[in-house]
């Protein structure tokens, strides 16, 4: 089937508003620029399933969701995958990283501490918002944000010792 | 500098460089393929009834028009149930929920779906859907505003075709007369009214949008399967066009999508005198 749907342009629209910084918080929960193109066309195909039945005043929420659910499965899958013996005859295309001990340290934590991470300091969602898009208390997101930060902190002073 | 502004800042920093991006074009192909996927249940109930009736035509009595494009809307026995079937042994209600929710982005909920014919203005009961000539569905959009989307073959002894416009004439409209069944419009220019009703003609009928008394109208006779589709947004009096949810794109959408090809009864009751000349009606 490949009529256009009436509400694609306004689809097409959003995409093209909200591709980069959803790359930009998949890549901060997940590490990788790689999973987090593969999550974020996932969460766009997902989105284009349902649109028609999204409300434009919820659609942020709903796609941030969905975003974040498609990169604790994405980060569930990475942690199944089996440990071999040998690396394999070519790595994957590995740039540098402008900040490799931040994310280093970010790896370290708990995905859901780098998820309320990534939206409040990165999206600079509210604490209300990210309570909205995760389905929590805010005192819990408040309380995780808190944790994570303190960790986050600590790993940092560490990395910085370890290097000087 | 606390922790929070250090964080914010190196996140900004090391996630501006954004490399590879995801495709827009794959992200709309992939997002086709699985709306398409999602409607399995409907698809493949259309499906085995299609092959069903392709096999069995005259022993069943139902007859698909040749011609017709688009996967079946629908028909007769055989069908599996989906979880919330409306119309159990037919897949007709499913197709024109699935065409509403594909075109109507806040099409609200569904009151009532339901066989008819245009011998009577009430339902035919779920057994006896395969002699229905109109199906119709009905949505509460809001609390001023109701959708209903009805689906007809055409009544071959109607005397005239579809009613399209009544009464009102402007640059660009038609009357019921001027609509042959065949399809085909006569468009008679006259500037002395104003503009309520267009027609635009598509690849194979003429879709025709009214405006009238709070209702907003899309109407498709659609000539290579003899089916009409009639999608109206009605306000409730009183209320502002403001208060309308459902747009005319939406109307026309749905009313131009060939997945609504009507499955036709072989014997229709007449039709009736008393409807007069334009079709559908009774509904």
């Amino acid at each position: 089937m490949t009529r256009r749907p009436v509400w694609e342009g306004d689809y097409c629209a959003y995409f093209e508003a909200r591709q980069r910084p959803f790359m930009r918080t998949a890549y901060a929960i997940l590490g990788s620029w790689a999973a987090a193109e593969d999550v974020v066309q996932t969460t766009f195909t997902g989105l284009y399933v349902h649109w028609p039945r999204i409300h434009g005043e919820t659609r942020d929420a709903y796609a941030r969701r969905a975003l974040v659910n498609a990169c604790y499965t994405a980060a569930r899958r990475a942690a199944r995958e089996p440990v071999v013996s040998e690396v394999p005859d070519r790595g994957v295309d590995v740039r540098d990283e402008p900040d490799p001990e931040l994310m280093a340290s970010l790896q370290q934590l708990s995905a859901k501490h780098r998820v309320v991470i990534a939206l409040r300091f990165l999206d600079d969602l509210p604490v209300a918002e990210v309570a909205r898009v995760l389905g929590l208390p805010e005192g819990t997101v408040k309380s995780q944000t808190a944790r994570a930060l303190s960790q986050l902190e600590t790993l940092l002073t560490s990395s910085e010792g370890a290097r000087a | 500098m606390t922790i929070e502004e250090q964080v914010r800042e190196r996140l900004t920093r090391a996630t501006t460089d954004v490399r590879g991006e995801p495709d827009l074009e794959s992200a709309v192909v992939a997002g086709r393929r699985r709306r398409v996927l999602r409607g399995a249940g409907v698809a493949a109930g259309s499906l085995a009834a299609a092959t069903v009736v392709t096999a069995a035509v005259v022993g069943v009595g139902v007859v698909h028009p040749s011609g017709s494009t688009g996967p079946a809307a629908g028909s007769v026995t055989g069908a599996t149930s989906a979880p919330d079937d409306r119309v159990p042994g037919t897949t007709v209600d499913e197709t024109l929920r699935l065409v509403v929710s594909d075109h109507v982005a806040r099409p609200g909920e569904l009151t009532a779906v339901h066989p008819s014919d245009w011998t009577r203005t009430t339902p035919l009961a779920a057994t006896a859907a395969d002699r229905a000539t109109e199906w119709q569905a009905r949505y509460r959009v809001g609390p001023d505003e109701t959708l209903t989307v009805v689906m007809s073959q055409r009544p071959a002894d109607a005397p005239a075709g579809p009613a399209a416009c009544a009464g009102r004439r402007g640059p660009g409209v038609v009357r019921p007369s001027d609509i042959a069944p065949g399809g085909s419009v006569v468009v008679t220019p006259d500037a002395s009214a104003s503009s309520a009703c267009e027609a635009t003609r598509v690849a194979d009928g003429t879709l025709v949008l009214t405006r009238e008394d709070g209702r907003l109208t899309a109407a498709l006779y659609r000539s290579s399967d003899d089916t009409l589709v009639v999608a109206t947004s009605a306000l409730a009096p009183g209320a502002g066009e403001s208060r309308r949810v459902v747009t005319a794109a939406e109307l026309e959408a749905v009313a131009a999508d060939a997945r609504l090809s009507f499955p036709h009864a072989t014997n229709p009751p007449a039709w009736p005198a008393g409807n007069g000349a334009g079709w559908p009606s009774g509904t």
